[in-house]
């Protein structure tokens, strides 16, 4: 059952939420103005510009925890975004360029929005339109989050010039920003994502983009001049620096700043702790730690003693093995693309599409049953989902040869145990021969041969992924007699 | 590049950052530790401190206003003269203390040697002893034993110092006090005199806030002393049940509620609403928290039955203990709008994973079942009255309307008990011996509430059969009997329920009647020995005196009496009203065979129904008989079916059974057992398709149709059916439902019930609760799920896709439509919780005694012997001021004392507070009903008979028999006081008798069913037990015989100790003193002839001489028959129970205050004092004072056998004192 889209604790953070957009995009545009080129600084006065803003947005900030103040605490927010626009304007009306003009407009925008949450009623807020939602609901499912990554991974290595320029970049994040923002405007996705114990996925998605997106572009900087014979920015630049004080020092003010941010944490949001464990009761949806939920949803394809036990250790066997099976001496010490497509490719496959964003899919769109729910989606618990899977046996016995499978689980398996084995024993030479070529020629024959068998290990989780929504397949290898399954 | 001492960043910033950074991580944590401190529960209690200390404030104000003000003067002027004259002396003083000073240094020292002295000499005895046990050379030990004896001597010198030197310390100390004695009686006086101020002042000290607090509250510095701190109680008795792992309970609550269990000396609460207004503590927010327990007498206080210490809250109100915030405590509103004051003023929301999360107070009552699993025990008690009225009308609507026919409440678990125990008896003889075999639980005791329907043919028609099961209220408004059809899941018209669905309604009705009549056993019942004609008007008529007489009002109504008398409204049987329609035989003629067979040996039809022999005449069974059935009747609903010979009816018929078949078996199967029938060999080895042999039939389809429909439905749950004999119950266990509501409410299927509610609106119920409730059901709560289930059973299946076999079956009963009786039976169900450790720890595990008086009052009311009987007096309480006694005190003089005396005693038990009395009476007066409560605006003026003594002014009494006469109607407080329990009919005719006659209430109430008030006092139980299973006449007088119930021996012994422990007199009653051989002997001692004089007085008869002597000729004789001796003449009406039986009958210390003032035990009786307290009379019969006449009297009516074989059968003076023949 749903609740209520808005309320007032929703309104009074949209408000601070977008007003800290506005801020963001704000600070864009002073960067812009008087950072991107060096002949221009900021006006003397910004700095008290920023003064006065920063003690306006504090005292509302104390304002807004009081039910009687809130709204004079956002008015106060929305006064030190003002001040800082204001601020902005005269050197922005020097200059003749179209980007910070956008930004400008984008955090008025948001600046406005947020403001809009502070003072109109509440059943008056903007939400999320439901046809929007339930257009996105329909369209959610396992099969399109997972191509869709796939295909956001193609489109970021090979557009990854046009991506990783800053405004695009910035755009980007504004946009997932203003995404993040309004969906909070429904209630069954802030019963996911505002969870206290979901707090980290969200960090965790702005993280890691941003360091992925930051390290191509730096790959991508690097690249372009290796193609103009230039040395990389890194070989440059000579970043050699001293142990004190520049790496202690700044890593022990990190380190104050982060247990800054740990402790208000804590206060904000108490550990939620759950029912009383019950050996007879599973909760449903029972789910693993956060971290852990990229192999809970490996359980959906494959048994526990692969999906649990086979597979983690593989990832660390492999992660280990990795500097012994790299005999490619570049890129060492500096970013690049160009140098190394398939080594990058595969680590950016196997740890954002297969790990970060199964995490993301078993927090935020597995629901009970384990079923899958679109981000606007309530989790009922009474939703079935047809589940019809069918083994490799029957495709082999029942639709091709049109007999009935035979008695004997081994010869009735015996196909599906063939075709793991040519997947292991005939793909790896196959591969040598053709796309691996190169690879194989580099490696020699052991290194092959184990990258090859991890590599193939990898693939085995897609492809059965694929398998199973192309063709329904639930298990390739079915020995229910002994509990054996692949 | 060569290292350099140049910096990538400049270092001055990063101190600058690194200062900044500095503060921001202080004030982080100053901010942590700020909202560690500020902690919600620390404010309760500094804000509770400051109420306390104003109330402790105002009380020492007015303790300093009361002090003796002179006396206080007097004092201080007394201290001055007593310090002056110690000025005087103060040479004197000064001289002497410095003696002193210089005696107890001296006395000090001598201490010090002597102590000293003292170790050195047990070092010495130790060592000799070890040195005698190693064995030591001889010498050394002589060596060791001569310095121990110089040691000795050396020690008993010193102590000989020390003692001097003491005594020249006393010496001088004396002359000290002597010389301040003056002061010292003044100090010893004030202290007397200032004690409970200087108490009060103590208690504010210690509960101001000043400045030593708020720096022992300080962080840190409060881990040592804090005046505020976490209070809580620690229960590893009563452990939470944390599946499977019993974990000590602890509650916190008392932290917050520090009030909670203050009392004032009167045992009333100290903070309520009014005081904490008073103190101005409604200044904070939580003020509601510092008030006291409504009820310290049962709750919470030392002295009650669940003190804090033993029980805590949380085993009651649930809630998490440990918390120590509003919100962690799991406080759960009881109305949307307090939750939404919660929201604004406590930031409050709810604790979804606390799985006990505390009951709103509308269910608190619920909480008593874990303990008190028998239930009744909470009906009635003694001293605190009806604590939990709302689970009693649920327990009793739950037993009434029969839900443990269909749902298990099985109140043990693992041998233990855990919940009430209301399991069906076993319905067979096997199922009884495999349950009699298990010693931990013993077999069920509930009887199917419905009527058996094993002779359904005999009784009623197949066509009122099928209106009746399609809608019951149709037929009687009042049912039990609940409604199948016709609801939202089937009337073919709610979302959710397909057009074709009345028509499947009525193919089951069609089945199920069909069925039964197939299967009915013939009775072959004889026809009536006396014509029954509904249509003779002279039957009809004195058909309708013996209804209303006879005692069918006890527990029926009737349209054509409640007219006439509006009174009569028992519920306990069926409205008989419409019974012509009903009880029409097969050829459409009055079932007068049925009726008239039913009335006179109900057992014989039915033998497990509660239907007593009323012991009637033929012809009164006739005349009943043939008025019942000719009084007008009708349908008060349309009820129509499809007819039966109908096509489309035949057609659904085989679209049902093919459909429900296709479930179990292959299609293929399942349309040949529709067309053909099926082989042996196709057949299932059990179950209704065994009917559905080749050649199929209509009949086979039908029987098919009725024995599923009847096993789907679970019409065996209240009806005795052939061939369910064995059927289990078909609906949930409720055993433990009281902790799935919360625990697992995901496990409810909700779907669109809120929509559905919310379409149907309140309906009846408050725009308030509605919301509640409504609420609930959104956020898909238990409580909320419990609700809607009891009132539309079948909503859930709302707007839902599902095949007729799979549709919800619970039926919706007619409690459904009243609210209150909805919440009443929620709080009984969410009271179901099966929790073994405290089960296994319970405090109200009932000792023998009580249990016995539970299994009594169980009895008593599955018998509905309240129909007939008061079982206690109305209570009414009243205020002294506006009533005045009659016959009180000054007129017990004209008494028997040691009647009185007697009285005195019974009064112990009197309540009286505050000028309020409370007393069990009966009300007379001028138009008011004789036991239901006065309307005080009714009636100007009546009395109260009392029917218990209470204590009356300071410390006189009044007694049984006395009146109080109200002057003031409004010195009735009707809001304490309560009804009588019981007794409608009892009251019914004795209203009509009063009318008949035309005489006094008090005079006809000897002729109906008597009030069981002192039944305990007056009956031996083993004699009740065997009146109850058999009864006989005791009284010709009275109009209404007692039935003969069908019950067990158990019950019968269960229901005589209940009489005898309600009124606390000795149980069994097996020893009666005065048979004592030794007894009878020392009295005949005493006084030779004593029997046979005392028979003499008792069997008395006017003779010659003394016929003129009218009190004699009213003597027992005249009024009792005595065994062979009859009075002669008189009416029924004057006759007195037999006295040959009496000693069997009656308590010995009954019998004689009885026999003395019959009107101190039975206010209303006829029977006369025959011996007057203040003048003896008889002194020819039997010389000697009034009261060894009645003593005499007694001995021989307890000694009959042998007084009337023995002594009387000897003695040839017998012929002539009795005058008529002997045995």
């Amino acid at each position: 059952m749903h609740g209520p889209d808005m309320t007032l604790a929703v309104k009074a953070g949209l408000t601070w939420y977008f007003l800290l957009v506005a801020a963001l995009n704000l600070g864009a545009v002073a960067y812009w103005l008087f950072r991107r080129s060096d002949d221009r600084a900021a006006p003397p006065w910004f700095e008290a510009v920023l003064g006065v803003a920063a003690v306006l947005a504090v005292v509302g900030l104390i304002f807004a925890h009081f039910d009687q103040w809130c709204v004079l605490g956002a008015t106060l927010g929305v006064l030190a975004v003002l001040v800082i626009a204001a601020g902005l304007l005269p050197s922005l009306l020097k200059g003749g360029s179209v980007a910070p003009w956008l930004w400008f407009c984008l955090a008025i925008a948001s600046a406005l929005l947020g403001a809009s949450y502070a003072y109109l009623p509440l059943e008056r807020c903007f939400v999320l339109p439901h046809g929007f939602r339930d257009f996105v609901d329909s369209v959610a499912g396992p099969v399109t989050f997972f191509f869709g990554s796939v295909l956001a991974l193609a489109v970021l290595l090979l557009f990854r010039e046009q991506i990783t320029n800053p405004a695009v970049g910035w755009a980007i994040l504004n946009a997932f920003l203003v995404f993040y923002g309004l969906s909070m405007t429904d209630w069954d996705f802030r019963q996911i994502v505002a969870k206290p114990d979901n707090i980290p996925i969200s960090l965790m998605l702005l993280t890691v983009g941003f360091f992925t997106w930051l390290a191509l572009r730096r790959a991508v900087e690097n690249d372009r001049r290796v193609a103009n014979g230039q040395p990389v920015v890194e070989k440059e630049r000579g970043e050699k620096v001293l142990v004190w004080p520049d790496l202690v020092y700044t890593e022990l003010l990190c380190m104050i700043a982060f247990t800054i941010f740990l402790v208000v944490w804590s206060i904000y949001l108490k550990a939620p702790i759950e029912q009383p464990a019950n050996l007879t009761e599973t909760p449903n949806p029972s789910k693993a730690p956060w971290y852990f939920l990229g192999l809970q949803e490996m359980l959906v394809y494959y048994d526990p003693w692969l999906a649990g036990v086979v597979f983690p250790g593989l990832i660390i066997f492999g992660l280990m093995a990795l500097p012994y099976i790299d005999v490619n001496v570049k890129g060492a010490g500096y970013y690049t693309f160009r140098e190394r497509p398939f080594a990058i490719t595969m680590f950016l496959f196997g740890f954002i599409v297969l790990w970060v964003l199964m995490v993301t899919l078993g927090t935020f769109l597995r629901g009970p049953g384990w079923n899958f729910y679109g981000p606007y989606q309530y989790w009922d618990p009474h939703l079935v989902l047809p589940l019809t899977n069918v083994d490799f046996a029957d495709y082999f016995w029942l639709h091709w040869l049109g007999v009935a499978k035979p008695e004997h689980w081994f010869l009735r398996e015996l196909p599906g145990m063939v075709a793991i084995l040519l997947y292991f024993l005939i793909l790896p030479p196959l591969l040598a021969r053709t796309v691996f070529k190169k690879l194989y020629l580099q490696m020699g024959f052991a290194r092959y041969m184990i990258f090859v068998f991890l590599f193939l290990m990898m693939a085995a989780l897609p492809l059965k992924m694929l398998l199973r929504w192309v063709f329904n397949l639930k298990y390739i290898v079915h020995v229910g007699e002994y509990f054996f399954n692949i | 590049m060569p290292a350099t001492e140049a910096t990538y960043y400049n270092v001055k910033r990063l101190h600058v950052i690194f200062g900044a950074l500095s503060l921001g991580l202080l004030v982080a944590i100053l901010w942590m530790i700020a909202a560690d401190h500020m902690r919600e529960w620390k404010r309760v209690q500094r804000d509770f401190l400051v109420l306390d200390a104003r109330r402790i404030e105002a009380q020492l104000k007015a303790e300093q206003d009361k002090l003796d003000k002179q006396k206080l003067e007097e004092l201080k002027r007394r201290r001055q003269e007593a310090l002056q004259e110690i000025a005087q002396k103060q040479d004197e003083i000064a001289k002497l203390e410095s003696e002193l000073n210089h005696l107890e240094g001296a006395l000090g020292l001598a201490r010090e040697k002597r102590a000293i002295t003292q170790s050195v000499r047990d070092s010495v005895a130790s060592k000799l002893e070890i040195a005698k046990a190693e064995g030591r050379p001889q010498e050394e030990i002589e060596e060791l034993r001569a310095e121990l004896r110089e040691l000795d001597r050396e020690l008993r010198e010193l102590r000989l110092k020390e003692e001097k030197a003491e005594q020249q310390v006393k010496a001088v100390e004396d002359k000290l006090a002597e010389l301040r004695a003056a002061l010292a009686e003044v100090e010893q006086e004030e202290k007397a005199l200032l004690k409970e101020v200087n108490r009060l002042q103590q208690a504010l000290e210690s509960r101001q806030w000043g400045w030593d607090e708020m720096v022992r509250s300080w962080p840190i510095l409060d881990a040592f002393a804090s005046p505020v701190r976490i209070e809580q109680t620690a229960h590893d008795d009563l452990p939470l049940d944390f599946n499977f792992a019993p974990v000590p309970r602890f509650d916190r609550c008392v932290t917050c509620h520090k009030g909670i269990d203050s009392v004032q000396a009167d045992g009333s609460p100290t903070y309520t609403v009014e005081t904490i207004e008073k103190l101005g503590g409604k200044q904070s927010p939580y003020w509601r928290a510092f008030l006291t327990h409504p009820r310290p007498d049962l709750y919470v206080s030392a002295n009650s039955p669940h003190p804090r210490e033993t029980f805590g809250c949380t085993v009651c109100h649930s809630g998490q203990g440990s918390g120590t915030t509003f919100t962690y405590a799991s406080h759960t509103p009881n109305s949307p709008k307090q939750r939404e004051r919660w929201e604004r003023s406590f930031d409050w929301h709810e604790v979804h994973f606390w799985e006990e999360p505390m009951l709103p107070r509308r269910f608190y009552e619920s909480s008593c079942l874990k303990c008190h699993v028998h239930v009744v025990d909470l009906e009635n008690h003694p001293k605190y009255g009806n604590p939990a009225p709302k689970l009693l009308r649920g327990y009793h609507l739950v037993r009434q309307y029969g839900c443990f026919g269909c749902h298990e409440i099985n109140g043990y678990s693992e041998g233990k008990r855990i919940g009430p125990d209301m399991r069906l008896e076993p319905q067979t003889e096997e199922e009884r011996q495999r349950a009699e075999a298990n010693p931990n639980q013993p077999p069920g005791t509930m009887r199917k509430v419905g009527p058996s329907l094993r002779h359904i043919a005999d009784k009623v028609t197949p066509d009122w059969v099928r209106k009746w099961i399609k809608l019951p209220r149709a037929f009687r408004p009042t049912t039990r009997m609940p409604q199948f059809y016709l609801l939202s899941n089937n009337d073919g018209e709610t979302p959710g329920s397909e057009p074709d669905d009345l028509l499947r309604s009525d193919v089951e009705i069609y089945g199920i009647t069909y069925y039964l009549f197939q299967n009915s056993e013939p009775l072959n019942l004889p026809d009536p020995p006396v014509p029954v004609d509904p249509t003779d008007e002279e039957q009809v008529a004195r058909g309708r005196e013996a209804f209303i007489e006879k005692g069918c009002l006890a527990c029926h109504t009737h349209r054509a009496i409640t007219s006439t008398i509006p009174r009569a409204t028992a519920d306990f049987g069926p409205d008989l009203s419409d019974l012509k329609l009903k009880l029409v035989d097969a050829d459409g003629k009055p079932n007068v065979k049925w009726l008239f067979h039913w009335l006179k040996n109900p057992k014989k039809i039915n033998p497990r129904g509660f239907m007593p022999e009323l012991k009637l005449t033929d012809q009164e069974a006739a005349d009943i008989a043939a008025w019942l059935l000719s009084q007008d009747a009708q349908w008060h609903e349309t009820v129509s079916l499809e007819r039966e010979e109908s096509e489309r009816l035949d057609q659904m018929i085989d679209d049902m059974i093919r459909t429900s078949l296709e479930r179990s078996m292959s299609v293929v199967l399942a349309e040949k057992a529709v067309t053909e029938g099926l082989a042996e060999d196709e057949l299932p080895p059990s179950g209704p398709e065994r009917l559905l042999t080749a050649p199929i039939s209509r009949h086979k389809k039908l029987m098919y149709i009725g024995q599923k429909t009847i096993g789907r439905l679970g019409c065996f749950g209240c009806h005795d059916i052939p061939g369910f004999e064995n059927a289990k119950p078909i609906g949930t266990p409720l055993t433990d439902w009281g902790r799935k509501a919360f625990k697992d409410p995901e496990k409810l299927e909700f779907m669109h019930v809120a929509e559905f509610v919310e379409k149907q609106g309140p309906r009846g119920w408050s725009e308030e609760d509605h919301e509640y409730f409504l609420e609930g059901l959104k956020h898909h709560k238990g409580i909320a799920f419990l609700w809607q289930k009891l009132q539309f059973p079948r909503s859930f299946d709302y707007n839902r896709e599902r095949l007729w076999d799979d549709k919800l079956r619970m039926p919706r009963f007619p409690f459904a439509d009243n609210p209150e009786d909805v919440e009443a039976v929620m709080t009984f169900i969410l009271g179901l919780v099966n929790d073994v450790y405290i089960a296994s720890n319970r405090r109200a595990l009932p000792d023998p005694v009580q249990f016995a008086k539970i299994e009594g009052w169980k009895a008593i009311t599955r018998y509905n012997c309240a129909g007939c009987h008061v079982l206690q007096m109305p209570q009414v309480a009243f205020d002294a001021t506006g009533v005045s006694a009659q016959g009180a005190l000054s007129a017990h003089k004209e008494e028997f004392p040691e009647v009185i005396e007697a009285q005195r005693q019974m009064a112990r038990d009197a309540r009286v507070r505050e000028n309020l009395y409370l007393a069990q009476a009966l009300l007379i007066g001028d138009g008011v009903p004789p036991l239901s409560f006065p309307d005080p605006e009714q009636a100007e003026v009546y009395s109260l008979e009392l029917w218990e003594p209470i204590k009356w002014g300071e410390d006189g009494v009044l007694l049984v028999g006395d009146r109080l006469v109200v002057n003031d109607p409004a010195a009735v407080k009707l809001e304490q006081s309560r009804p009588a329990i019981g007794g409608q009919f009892a009251e019914i005719l004795v209203e009509r008798l009063a009318e008949q006659t035309n005489q006094q209430y008090a005079q006809v109430w000897g002729f109906v069913p008597p009030p069981l008030v002192r039944e305990g006092f007056k009956v031996q139980p083993a004699w009740l037990h065997q009146f109850l299973l058999d009864p006989f006449v005791i009284r010709p007088a009275a109009r209404l015989r007692m039935p003969k119930f069908h019950m067990s021996d158990a019950e019968a012994a269960a229901i005589a100790r209940y009489f005898a422990i309600v009124d606390r007199v000795e149980e069994p009653y097996d020893y009666v003193p005065e048979r004592e051989e030794a007894y009878i002997r020392r009295r005949e001692a005493d006084r030779p002839g004593y029997f046979l004089q005392a028979w003499n007085l008792l069997t008395m008869r006017p003779r010659g001489d003394q016929q003129q002597n009218g009190q004699q000729a009213r003597l027992c004789a005249s009024c009792h028959r005595i065994g062979t001796v009859y009075p002669q003449g008189g009416t029924p009406e004057d006759m007195g129970p037999d006295l040959h039986k009496v000693a069997t009958r009656l308590r010995s210390e009954y019998l004689w205050q009885w026999i003395a003032s019959p009107r101190r035990l039975l206010p209303y009786t006829g029977m006369p004092a025959n011996f007057s307290a203040v003048t003896p009379q008889f002194q020819d019969v039997f010389k000697g004072s009034s009261i060894d006449q009645v003593i005499a009297v007694k001995d021989v009516l307890l000694n009959f056998d042998y007084v009337a074989f023995d002594v009387v059968g000897e003695d040839g003076e017998r012929a002539s004192a009795t005058g008529s023949g002997g045995e």
